[in-house]
């Protein structure tokens, strides 16, 4: 390509804006060895922060002897939740409306609960520390299914709830029940139920797992007790949010608190919530006048920190002979652990599960969500869920597959026929939901013809036929539709503040550029996703708009990264926030050139006058013009700030299939091809979505077949090492195919969905599709995860085809 | 996350390593490849007083040959033994079989002699080395002894190897021309001990077996030698008759612990599959 | 408890220190050294965000006490670039979108060289077995292998120029 340097595509290439993949600009720190996780950090004076755990999962604490811990050379402090009551610390509110023990108070509620802390001078120190703090339990009976819970004669495991029939989310039935949450019509969906001619039902159980982020959770608490100041680096996914409670949980203001997310390994959800490992150490810090280092075990780390998922669900689909979806119920019992610690929008305690009528046209449906305790570590939303989407996606589409299967259809002929089309959007559901936009049968389509789905299914039949067949082939298909970007500020809010965000710009004299929004990358690549959108919107290059997120002392208010919102929210407000800009800097332009601005047409990086080519400003000329020559009437300088409360939520889709052989003899399941299509609206940067999309659909892989987190019948946490707890290496993980649609979404400013979620959500009931489907000929509807090649032997004996 | 203390020693020859092991008693543990060790360290299931590193003890290492042996130095690395022309030529089934053990790493560390001589069930060689009729040479205060693999190993966390001997040398015949070999090992991910493995050596004349050694790993509290398995096969053709009935003598004596890999069921199923596919691929490589 | 004198020579430089024997060298190297590449992300010995190259051998840093370097000769992600250019891999990781969280990013690294080293031409299944011990959350590996191969490419003309 040798188009003049001053040609339209030169320019745009040089921006290397939106839709280019272009190469990162936060690499260069990764690959050298210099990013700045939490543990890199190093203060003057720091201290190190360890915790002693609970080796039972229920129990009363008689008695904790601090004496030979405190005795140890370079030990500071041994503290418990006595030490934090007159602080009015030993319990801390919760993101859903419950409270939870920061050190346990005088009783235990699971196993690897926070009991004490002690602050020594060393990491080495303080685990020999740990260690010589002895605790006295007495143990007393556990409650680790929610179904016993709710029986009438179970054990109270809230005591400090002991009278409250109310909580957050309204009336609670039972001592160990917390909330019922409903949405839908039950009424509608009754009738619906009771005139149609077909109706099917499936039990299934959403596992309980862990994100398991490589970098684990910890901070450096500072507080300053000379300015008054607490500055704390933490590994947070919402560090505005954790400015806003520290200061209320500490009393100090929150101009005199600076939390910093620095660089992070990993968050996945796993990093949103408020540990008391946290406020531990911020407590340490403000009693000794010290930094204090607390950085999690791997152990700690899945034991103990926000769980995902562990949702029993039952659905229930009634439909017309011919396979048209007229109703849909489904009734949630949801284990939420010993505290409601759930990272939802206040008004939705599960979440926005809710979506789970799917890309389906359904006139009515009724849904219900049964919150319940037990004695599990506090979580329930993380793992790149959107909010419990990955429950509501994995129940409709397995549900519409129990559906096919009862009327002996296709299930990509079933999901056609129930779609919402094309013509249909903006599209409300029965739940209330309105969609965006979507073109469903588009993306099917292009996703059957590339894998050949008729040849696949030949091909299956085939080996159905072969008694011989050392494999069981599976076909799965996932049509899914899912909802991020929390979120419209009427609706959504995270301890009051609504799920806006927010973007602040500022053009330097030179033409190069700085910006701040109010989310905080894990590895999504903002700082170059973000420098992308701003390079189109203002024809600066890329390479020198600096992004930054995650101080709270200079960026300005947000809610943070988590559910794909960043793209959608703090996306839009980048978008806007640089139109502002935008705005000005024509009418600058029209100074400059003296004309009016109506005379201007922008192009790619510059204001031109209309018919006269040679006549031009670049935003490299506007700026300094800002700085020195400003018009009448405007202030210097070139820069502004938005803060964007989206309208409604985005509502991106994809198309997934996935093809598995199942041996006979073993179980052992091999991913024989996965063709993931992704329709996320506008593209940023496609380098990067296929990179979030071969994560997301790799964690996905390993929720689908091995991980779990089981407990025994005395409430232990088996398997909470990585020997067990299954992270797939390279050996395992399968090759990806993606693919693409765009549908943008009409009211976003750039046409933006989000797309970071998609693949762990939709891949999940594929690889649950395609197993079952394996099986779908001996009459199966439903195998529960994980299909680990144990369970899945165990389902090829009970069906009679193991070998 | 954090070992306990302890004192270090490094010594240089097996003789000081010997004499350490003398004084300390059971308040010292050996430190060889560390990968078995130190993770239990610093889960703090171990707390070793002392640890006494092997790693710089030359006599310890080296593969060579001896007469018709083939001499393994304990401390020989499983990457080493991946690697080694020698093993590659006349102890296949070690160089192949250790490429299935944890990750790279891992091999680049762990050492033959403590895979075998930690006792635990869940490791690769005792299998290996009782398949290919391997002894072990032991030294301690009291001098050299050579024990059988078959003799070596009693229970899990214990072998032969007293609390002050250092396992020296492993020895095993060169397989004869035409020696067919397999390690079929059904793992969850790579890095897990073996939800069952199976180790079969195999001779052939014409049609008939002439030599077997089928051997299983972590099916029981030691490896275990599948004596019937291998009466059932001796002298026989192997078809799917003499396969079965090897799979299912292997199978009965099989006594695996039930864990998250799987159920005592699944697990002896999987061993007697284990057999199957080890017994085939064997045969395939007898020349 | 004494501590032991080690000499350690780390990225080409030598270092004397006073450890306690149980000084894990992943500790070792990020307190004592500043040398914070090499990282944490469990206790059980697999995910391999330690990793470093120690005599020519990949290792788990955090399986591995500072006292069994004395003598040794270590090389860390900080000692991948040769005065500020970088090493092929690290060229070849950024070009191929080969990390986005980058905590696994300095052991794939230094893996991924060591690898290269014993295997200059390897098939796409020898890279996945060859940084089995490396594990990613953020990836799934797919463009890790791709990077892997680029940096055999690069690796292997230079050294044909070279020649």
């Amino acid at each position: 390509m040798n188009a003049p340097t001053d040609s339209v595509e030169a320019r745009e290439l040089a921006l290397a804006g939106m839709g280019q993949s272009r190469l990162r600009k936060e690499d260069a720190r990764f690959i050298q060895g210099k990013g700045n996780y939490v543990d890199d950090m190093k203060l003057p004076g720091m201290l190190h922060m360890d915790i002693v755990r609970a080796p039972v999962a229920h129990a009363r604490i008689i008695k904790i002897n601090k004496e030979a811990a405190l005795a140890m050379p370079g030990v500071h402090a041994v503290l418990t939740a006595d030490d934090l009551k007159p602080l009015k610390l030993h319990w801390m509110p919760t993101l859903a409306g419950d409270v939870a023990a920061v050190l346990a108070d005088e009783k235990v509620h699971f196993q690897m609960q926070e009991v004490a802390i002690v602050i020594a001078d060393d990491r080495y120190i303080a685990a020999d520390a740990v260690e010589a703090v002895e605790v006295e339990y007495e143990e007393l009976p556990v409650v680790m299914d929610p179904f016993e819970a709710l029986k009438p004669d179970a054990p109270v495991l809230r005591e400090d709830l002991a009278g409250k029939d109310t909580g957050a989310h309204g009336k609670r039935e039972h001592h160990n029940h917390i909330f019922t949450w409903e949405a839908g019509d039950k009424s509608a969906a009754d009738a619906a139920f009771d005139a149609a001619p077909v109706k099917v039902s499936q039990h299934m159980y959403y596992p309980r797992v862990h994100p398991c982020p490589l970098e684990t959770c910890g901070c450096v608490a500072n507080f300053d007790p000379i300015r008054g100041e607490l500055t704390t680096h933490i590994t947070s996914q919402a560090p505005h949010v954790v400015r806003t409670v520290v200061s209320m949980l500490s009393g100090i203001p929150e101009s005199k608190v600076r939390i910093v997310s620095p660089d992070i390994g990993g968050g996945f959800g796993n990093k949103v919530g408020i540990y008391p490992g946290y406020v531990c150490a911020i407590v340490a810090s403000i009693v000794l006048g010290r930094p204090v280092k607390w950085v999690e075990d791997r152990i700690e780390n899945i034991s103990s920190t926000a769980f995902a998922r562990d949702y029993h669900m039952d659905g229930e689909l009634a439909a017309s002979e011919d396979g048209k979806i007229l109703g849909l119920r489904v009734n949630v019992v949801a284990d939420h652990g010993a505290f409601d610690a759930c990272a939802d929008p206040t008004k939705f305690p599960a979440g926005l599960f809710h979506i789970c009528s799917g890309s389906y046209d359904v006139p009515a449906a009724h849904a219900s969500v049964k919150g319940v305790y037990t004695n599990k570590a506090p979580g329930g939303v993380a793992y790149r869920c959107s909010f419990r989407v990955t429950e509501a996606v994995y129940l409709i589409e397995r549900m519409v597959d129990v559906l096919a299967q009862k009327l002996g259809m296709d299930k990509a002929e079933i999901r056609s026929k129930n779609f919402i089309k094309k013509e249909q959007f903006p599209y409300t559901s029965a739940f209330g939901f309105e969609y965006d936009s979507g073109d469903y049968q588009t993306a099917l389509d292009k996703v059957l013809t590339a894998v050949d789905y008729k040849g696949l299914r030949a091909e299956q039949a085939a080996k159905r036929a072969d008694p011989d067949s050392p494999t069981l082939m599976g076909i799965g298909l996932v049509t899914f539709t899912e909802v991020v970007g929390a979120g419209p500020s009427k609706m959504c809010d995270i301890l009051g503040v609504g799920m806006f965000d927010s973007c602040e710009i500022r053009i330097h004299p030179t033409g190069s550029a700085i910006a701040r929004m109010g989310t905080i990358t894990q590895g999504q690549g903002h700082q170059t996703t973000y420098a992308q959108i701003i390079a189109t919107e203002l024809g600066i290059p890329s390479e020198v708009i600096q992004v930054e997120e995650g101080d709270t002392s200079t960026a300005p208010y947000g809610l943070g990264t988590y559910g794909s919102r960043s793209t959608p929210v703090a996306g839009a407000a980048i978008a806007l926030a640089a139109r502002k800009i935008h705005a000005k800097a024509k009418k600058i332009a029209a100074h400059l050139l003296e004309v009016n601005e109506n005379d201007l047409d922008w192009e790619v990086d510059r204001f031109k006058v209309k018919g006269d080519d040679a006549k031009f400003k670049t935003m490299t000329q506007i700026a300094w013009a800002a700085y020195n020559q400003p018009p009448e009437g405007l202030e210097p300088g070139l820069e502004a700030v938005h803060y964007y409360d989206p309208p409604n939520f985005t509502f991106p889709f994809g198309i997934y299939l996935g093809v598995v052989d199942i041996d006979r003899a073993t179980g052992e399941t091999k991913v024989r091809r996965f063709y993931a299509l992704d329709d996320c609206g506008t593209r940023i940067n496609p380098m990067i979505i296929d990179g979030q999309i071969h994560g997301g659909l790799t964690e996905g892989f390993a929720v689908a077949m091995g991980q779990q987190m089981p407990f025994d019948a005395q409430g232990n946490l088996m398997g909470n090492t990585l020997m067990d707890y299954f992270l797939p290496t390279a050996v395992e993980t399968p090759k990806w195919e993606t693919d693409f649609t765009v549908t943008p979404s009409p009211h976003h400013p750039i046409g933006a969905k989000g797309v970071a979620e998609s693949p762990h959500v939709g891949s999940i009931p594929t690889f649950t599709s395609a197993v079952v489907d394996a099986f779908s000929h001996l009459g199966v509807t439903h195998l529960d995860m994980p299909h680990s090649s144990y369970r899945l032997w165990k389902a090829l004996r009970d069906n009679g085809v193991a070998l | 996350m954090i070992p306990p203390r302890f004192e270090y020693h490094a010594p240089t020859s097996v003789g000081e390593a010997i004499q350490l092991l003398n004084d300390l008693g059971d308040s010292a543990k050996l430190l060889a490849g560390g990968h078995s060790l130190l993770p239990m360290m610093k889960l703090r299931f171990a707390a070793p007083e002392h640890l006494i590193d092997i790693n710089r003890i030359p006599e310890l290492r080296g593969v060579r040959e001896d007469g018709g042996n083939v001499v393994i130095g304990a401390m020989t690395t499983e990457t080493e033994v991946i690697n080694s022309p020698l093993i590659q030529a006349k102890l296949p089934l070690l160089s192949e079989a250790a490429k299935l053990i944890a990750d790279p790493q891992v091999r680049n560390r762990g050492t033959i002699g403590g895979d075998i001589a930690h006792g635990d069930p869940g490791n690769d060689h005792p299998a290996l080395a009782m398949a290919i009729d391997a002894s072990f040479v032991l030294q301690g205060p009291g001098g050299q002894r050579t024990v059988a693999a078959d003799a070596f190993f009693f229970g899990t966390y214990m072998t032969a190897l007293a609390e002050n001997e250092v396992l020296c040398e492993i020895h095993a015949p060169a397989f004869a021309s035409g020696t067919g070999w397999a390690y079929e090992k059904l793992k969850r991910k790579t890095g897990d001990w073996a939800t069952a493995a199976c180790a079969v050596v195999m001779r052939k004349s014409g049609d008939k077996i002439t030599h077997i050694r089928v051997t299983l790993t972590n099916v029981g509290p030691t490896a275990l030698r599948a004596h019937d398995a291998e009466a059932a096969l001796l002298n026989n053709a192997l078809d799917e008759s003499s396969i079965s009935a090897a799979a299912n003598a292997a199978a009965a004596i099989c006594d695996p612990a039930e864990d998250l890999r799987g159920d005592i069921e699944y697990k002896t199923a999987m061993a007697a599959q284990m057999v199957r596919r080890a017994l085939k691929a064997a045969a395939a490589r007898c020349a | 408890m004494s501590k032991k004198l080690i000499s350690v020579t780390i990225n080409g430089r030598t270092h004397e220190s006073a450890v306690e024997p149980r000084t894990l060298l992943v500790h070792y190297l990020r307190e004592e050294l500043n040398l914070t590449g090499a990282h944490i992300g469990c206790e059980t010995s697999h995910c391999g965000a330690c990793t470093v190259d120690v005599d020519g051998q990949s290792i788990k840093s955090c399986t591995h006490l500072a006292v069994q370097c004395d003598g040794s000769d270590v090389l860390t992600v900080e000692g991948l670039a040769n005065k500020g250019v970088l090493h092929a891999v690290q060229e070849a990781f950024y070009e191929e979108h080969g990390l986005q969280c980058g905590f696994c990013t300095p052991g794939m690294l230094v893996r991924s060289y060591r690898l290269l080293q014993e295997n200059p031409n390897p098939t796409e299944d020898e890279i996945r077995i060859g940084i089995s011990g490396n594990l990613c959350r953020c990836t799934g590996y797919q463009n890790i292998i791709k990077a892997v191969q680029s940096a055999a490419r690069k690796l292997q003309e230079s050294s044909t120029t070279a020649a």
